[in-house]
Order: C-alpha cells, then sequence, then structure tokens
C-alpha cells in the first residue's frame, strides 16, 4: 500500500506541470508575504516602529486603560505645539464656510480640526486613533447585540425567532458585557488572516491540475485497463489513490500555512495573539476569540475546506474521461465562486445565492470570513451555529462524494 | 484448471461484439485469431474482469471471475492491445508499481522486476523516463508487467505489435518457455505469431467462434481448398479477382500462385498442405 501510495504521488507530482507549478505559487505567496495594503513592499523598519508604538499601549481594554487613551489623546489635542497658527486657523475656518457649514458650527469648531497635518498623519497619532476605536469594543458588542436581537425577531416570528434572537444576544452580550478585550500591536495576525483569501490561487489551482487527474488520466491514456485488471485495481488502489490525493491536499495546504506563519512570524511578528479580531466594519464575530483562537479556528475549517476542496475535484476525475475536460469541470465548479463576479440578486434569489456562497468548498477553503459574523440555523427546533453546520456539511459532503468516487471506478468499464 | 467462456455476449447498442462465444480454455498456449473488429479484444477485456458481458459468463474451475474477483485477477497477466504508461515513470517505477497492485511483496518485486527487465531487454535503461523509449521497448515493458506477478493466466491482445522480427521471435520464446502448467490466451491477427508456439487456436469471426482445434489439425478443414498454379503473368489479375490468392510468386517466365478457394480454380491445380495463413484467409477473405 506504501508503494502504491508513493508513486500515486510521485505521478500526480513529477509532471513537469506540477512541478512549476509548486514554484509558481510558492514565489507568488512569497511576494505577496512581502508586501503591505498599498502593494508596496514591507520595510522591517516601519514594520519595528508601528510594533513599538503600538505595543506601549497593549493591555487589556478596561476602564483605566479606556481613560488613559482618553487622556493622552486629550494631550495631544491640547497641546499647542500640535495646532495650527492662527493664520492657519481662519484659512481652514474659511475653507469650512463654502462646504456649507453655518458661521456658527464654523466659530464653534473643537480643536480636532486644527491639529497639524503632520501630526493627523503621523503613525504613532493614527494608532492612538485605532487605540480610542478600540475603546469602544463594548459599546459596539452591544449595539450589534441590540441589532440582531431586533432584525431576528423581525424577519422571524415565533419561537424561531425568539431563539435566534436570544442566541445572537447571549454572544454579542457576552461580549459587551462580561469580556475582557485586549490591544496590542496585532499586524502580523491581520497579515496571516488576509492571506487566507489567496488559498483558492494556491492550495486550490495546485489541487485543480494535480488531483484532477487522479482517475481521468488513467482512462484517458488507457492504463485503466492495466491497473483494474490487477489484484488491487479495483480495491487497494482507489484507496491508495484517494490517500495520496488527501496527502497531497493536506502536504501543499500545510506547506502554505508553515510558510505564512514563519514568514509573517519573521516579518511582522506574531506578538499581539492575545487581541481581539473584531472591527465591528467588516467583522462583527459574534466570538470571543482572540487573533490566535481565531486563526487556530480558521485553520480548522480552512483545512476541512480543503478536503472539501480535494472531494470535489476526485468525484469529477472519476467522473470524467479527460484530464483536461477533469480540470476545466473542477476549476469551473470550484472557482466560480470567487473568480467570476455574481449579478447582485436580491430578495429570495439573492438570499439563497448568499447562503449558498457559504458552503462552497473554495469558501470553506478560506474559511477566514466564516467568523466575521454571527449566522445561526434553526434546525429540528434548537439553533445551530452556521460555523457548525458549514464544516458538518463539507466533512459528510466528502464523505458521499469519495464514496460515489470509489464506487465509479470500481465499475469503472474498460470500453475504448 | 479450466477456464470457460459460457454462452457469452456482448452488445453495443444494435452491433454484437461477442455473439453467444463458448469455448473452454485448457492449460497451454491458445491463439485467438480473428480479423480487427472480429470481438477479440471486448472478448478479452470480459475475460480480464474489465468490462461486464450483457450476459452469460466467465468461470474458473466453475466459479464465477466475477465472484472471485481479487481471486482471480491475482491469477491474471494482461496485455492490452493499446496500453498507456506514465510517461515520467521510469520503467523500474512502472515495474514496482504493478507489482504492489498485484500484491507483490516488496523484496519479492524488486528481484521480479529485475529479472523480467533483464528478460526483454530493458534492465540497462530502467533508469529513463518510460517517455524516452521507442515504440517496440515500451511493448517489451508491458510484457514485463503482465508477467510480474508470474500469473496461472496470460491474456496478451495483439502483444507483438511494434516488435520487430527479432523481438518477435524473442516474445515467441518467453512465452514458450513459461506456458508449461499455465492458460495462455494469445490474440492476434497476425498468423506466425500463434502458428509456432499455440497449442490449440480458435478462430473469432463477428463475434463468434468459427473453428477451433489443434495447431496440428485446424487446417483440416480446408486440405481440399489449397491449390498452386503457374499462370502467365497476363492471367495473375484475373485469378485475383476470382479467388483468395494467398501467394503469388515469380518463377522464370511464369508466375506461380497459392490459391485459397473451394473450387479447383483451374485444371492445371494441385492440391497443396493449407497452412495457417491461408485458413485464416479463407475465413476472412472479404475483410482482407
Amino acid at each position: 500500500m506504501l508503494t502504491m501510495i508513493r508513486l500515486e504521488l510521485k505521478k500526480m507530482l513529477i509532471r513537469p506541470i506540477s512541478l512549476m507549478l509548486i514554484l509558481m505559487i510558492l514565489a507568488v505567496n512569497g511576494i505577496i508575504l512581502l508586501l503591505n495594503n498599498e502593494g508596496n513592499f514591507v520595510t522591517l523598519q516601519d514594520i519595528e516602529m508601528q510594533r513599538v508604538e503600538q505595543s506601549q499601549y497593549a493591555g487589556k481594554i478596561n476602564e483605566n486603560w479606556i481613560g488613559r487613551i482618553h487622556e493622552t489623546l486629550k494631550m495631544i489635542r491640547e497641546n499647542p505645539d500640535n495646532l495650527m497658527s492662527e493664520t492657519e486657523k481662519a484659512r481652514v475656518r474659511k475653507e469650512y464656510l463654502p462646504r456649507g457649514y453655518t458661521q456658527e458650527h464654523v466659530e464653534n469648531m473643537d480643536r480636532t480640526a486644527f491639529l497639524k497635518p503632520e501630526l493627523l498623519n503621523s503613525l504613532s497619532y493614527n494608532l492612538l486613533l485605532d487605540a480610542k476605536y478600540s475603546a469602544e469594543f463594548y459599546n459596539h458588542a452591544q449595539q450589534i447585540s441590540d441589532m440582531q436581537e431586533e432584525l431576528y425577531r423581525t424577519v422571524f416570528e415565533g419561537k424561531k425567532g425568539e431563539d435566534l434572537a436570544t442566541k445572537a444576544e447571549t454572544m454579542y452580550g457576552y461580549l459587551a458585557q462580561h469580556y475582557i478585550a485586549h490591544y496590542n500591536y496585532n499586524l502580523g495576525w491581520h497579515k496571516l488572516n488576509f492571506m487566507q483569501s489567496l488559498m483558492p490561487f494556491t492550495v486550490g489551482l495546485f489541487l485543480l491540475v494535480t488531483i484532477s487527474t487522479i482517475f481521468s488520466r488513467e482512462y484517458s491514456q488507457k492504463t485503466d485497463s492495466l491497473i483494474l485488471s490487477a489484484k488491487y485495481g479495483k480495491s487497494r488502489l482507489i484507496y491508495a489513490k484517494l490517500l495520496a490525493a488527501l496527502i497531497l491536499a493536506s502536504g501543499i495546504w500545510l506547506t502554505i500555512q508553515v510558510m505564512n506563519l514563519l514568514v509573517i512570524g519573521w516579518l511582522f511578528s506574531l506578538q499581539g495573539g492575545e487581541t481581539f479580531v473584531q472591527d465591528w466594519v467588516v467583522n462583527s464575530s459574534p466570538f470571543a476569540l482572540t487573533q490566535l483562537t481565531n486563526y487556530i479556528a480558521v485553520s480548522v475549517v480552512s483545512f476541512i475546506g480543503v478536503i472539501f476542496f480535494a472531494s470535489v475535484i476526485i468525484l469529477i476525475s472519476a467522473k470524467t474521461k479527460s484530464s483536461f475536460v477533469s480540470i476545466l469541470i473542477s476549476s469551473i465548479v470550484l472557482l466560480f465562486p470567487v473568480v467570476i463576479p455574481l449579478p447582485g440578486a436580491g430578495g429570495v434569489a439573492g438570499s439563497i445565492m448568499g447562503e449558498t456562497m457559504l458552503f462552497m468548498p473554495v469558501r470553506i477553503l478560506i474559511a477566514a470570513n466564516h467568523f466575521t459574523f454571527f449566522r445561526a440555523y434553526y434546525i429540528l427546533g434548537k439553533v445551530i451555529l452556521m460555523q457548525w453546520v458549514i464544516p458538518m456539511v463539507a466533512i459528510a459532503a466528502s464523505a458521499f462524494m469519495v464514496t460515489i468516487a470509489i464506487r465509479t471506478v470500481k465499475r469503472h468499464q474498460v470500453e475504448n | 484448471m479450466e477456464l470457460k467462456i459460457n454462452n457469452l455476449t456482448k452488445q453495443y447498442g444494435s452491433k454484437l461484439a461477442v455473439d453467444r462465444f463458448s469455448v473452454t480454455f485448457t492449460e497451454g498456449i491458445n491463439g485467438l485469431l480473428g480479423a480487427n473488429g472480429s470481438g477479440k479484444t471486448t472478448l478479452m477485456r470480459i475475460m480480464c474482469d474489465i468490462l461486464r458481458p450483457t450476459s452469460g459468463e466467465v468461470l474458473l474451475d466453475g466459479v464465477n471471475i466475477t465472484t472471485l474477483d481479487e481471486a482471480y485477477r491475482e491469477l491474471l497477466g494482461y496485455l492490452p492491445q493499446y496500453f498507456g504508461y506514465y510517461p515520467d515513470f521510469s520503467a523500474w517505477d512502472f515495474m514496482l508499481y504493478f507489482s504492489a497492485l498485484k500484491g507483490l511483496p516488496k523484496l519479492t518485486a524488486e528481484n521480479r522486476c529485475k529479472e523480467l527487465l533483464d528478460t526483454v531487454g530493458l534492465y540497462e535503461v530502467r533508469k529513463k523516463k518510460i517517455k524516452t523509449y521507442s515504440g517496440g521497448m515500451r511493448q517489451r515493458l508491458g510484457i514485463a508487467q503482465a508477467l510480474i506477478n508470474d500469473p496461472k493466466i496470460l491474456i496478451l491482445d495483439e502483444p507483438t505489435v511494434g516488435l520487430d522480427p527479432k523481438e518477435r521471435a524473442k516474445f515467441r520464446n518467453i512465452i514458450s518457455d513459461y506456458a508449461i502448467g499455465k492458460i495462455i490466451l494469445l490474440s492476434t491477427h497476425i498468423v506466425s505469431d500463434v502458428e509456432y508456439i499455440a497449442d490449440r487456436i480458435m478462430i473469432m469471426k463477428n463475434g463468434q467462434l468459427s473453428q477451433q482445434a489443434t495447431t496440428d489439425r485446424i487446417c483440416d478443414s480446408i486440405k481440399d481448398f489449397v491449390w498452386s498454379l503457374q499462370v502467365a503473368p497476363k492471367d495473375v489479375d484475373s485469378y485475383n479477382s476470382r479467388f483468395i490468392v494467398s501467394n503469388l510468386k515469380h518463377s522464370g517466365e511464369m508466375v506461380e500462385l497459392r490459391i485459397v478457394s473451394e473450387e479447383r480454380p483451374s485444371e492445371r491445380a494441385a492440391n497443396v498442405s493449407p497452412n495457417l495463413e491461408d485458413l485464416y484467409l479463407y475465413h476472412f477473405k472479404g475483410e482482407v
């Protein structure tokens, strides 16, 4: 069995296209790791500066911490050295009037409107503003709690609405009232989270090219008659192929994850693992997860996603008789949710489409977005979180597809 | 050991590829002769358990091969007419792969690979990728993989395609040496492949078993139908259009014709002993 697995892996990996793809993927992933949000190469100096500046506010977000942040901000804003000269203030006031502001408003504008541009654009001031925004963590959590509660009670009537609202209220309520959030420098963790969105174009692409051929190539290059007439051709070989595909999928996924962790750890550092994940704009996670625990949760779901992704390819490979067709169909089926822009649809259609997207293997492979909002299903009178349902569905669907693939290969008839 | 084909039929749409075919194979070399499209490959695929028959069954010592499953395939060696290979594999990897597939323990597999690659003359180039091999080398590799598990039932579909005369002779010797105590089925439309080594010959036509006998008796059915005749060169076309001319040889001013015909082609024609090629032409005259 080990020889079969080893040689199946060799079959998939030794092809020139596979080798080229590995190098390309590692290179692209490596380059993107070195870029910042603006697409420029990051420098160790800039990162270190941010780390030092932000680290000085590290700590639990409690009344003392919030008070300290407000006090610091107040001191900066009241420092006359940070304020514009009277001439500049007059110029600023003058600029406001043509924009529709009243004379009274302009006369009563507070100091923040007259801070020097060099302060406004400075890293230290912006990080302080970030800390101030973080100080609103509990208020934001409470607002989301109230909104979600109202939403579920309005959209769903009766016990379903009540149960869903209670669940949302409980989770966000915990964040608002009992959870103690931490603040610290955590750029590395944000970068790690961002790198998850590249998974379809690294891990996904590699699997599409390598695993798509696992069965279809045997049919197309007419080795099926040799293998199926061999003693273990309809039994152990199929399992060896499946294991090889799963090893390959896990291996490339792990390689990319380890590469990301090592490069990000070296470049950005993994400081701030204890910080909260919510920004309350694109990430309103109801979970009391830190960057570290969130990364673990995302990785677990992403790993299930890669297995799901590979299982779809395996099934398509077993069903198609040409490697090219297998790659083509797999690419279309698996990558369309991230490559092809879907037309915006509202109402029921939009809702179904949005819901379906959550269950797409490629979305599960990314996984990061699944932990950024509250979603729960009301199943048999119980509220079950989407974050539990999706891995369960992915595992069940993977098992089902692999079973169908095994059956298909076992029943394959060599006809032409 | 007895391999029995029992009323086997395989139908593709309205076309009968194998039509109520029944035969019993015993130990020895069984040659299966037939023109292209006569159903040989389909029959062999069914015998190799890689194609389901529409009806009928293949029994090994009275047990259906689909019931025997792995136990049957363990005894089987198969060389298909057109088989693929893994272009980036070396011959060594290819052989090891099939050793594993056929359940050979690692050490046995390595010894067997070495022995067979040596036999087919590929041991020296075993580390080279198969995509660099010539057609003949690939065919020899195919033969080696078919023998890797020392099969008790060996099914060879057009095994000498792509081999040069020297390689074909060597192949015949390998199979002859190997045949003792085994059932070998060798399908071909190259008559000389089976003429020298087969113990029994079957002729398959339109999916049916047209004739079968031991090699020394197979030609008996046409013993009165093969003629030798000397004609003038201008008359050759006339004979060619009316009869099956199995051989044509210029002899001085005249041309010596070997004709397969149920009726005497000429008063001057002399009856001669038939050979397997005459028999083949007799059966497949419309398809040659």
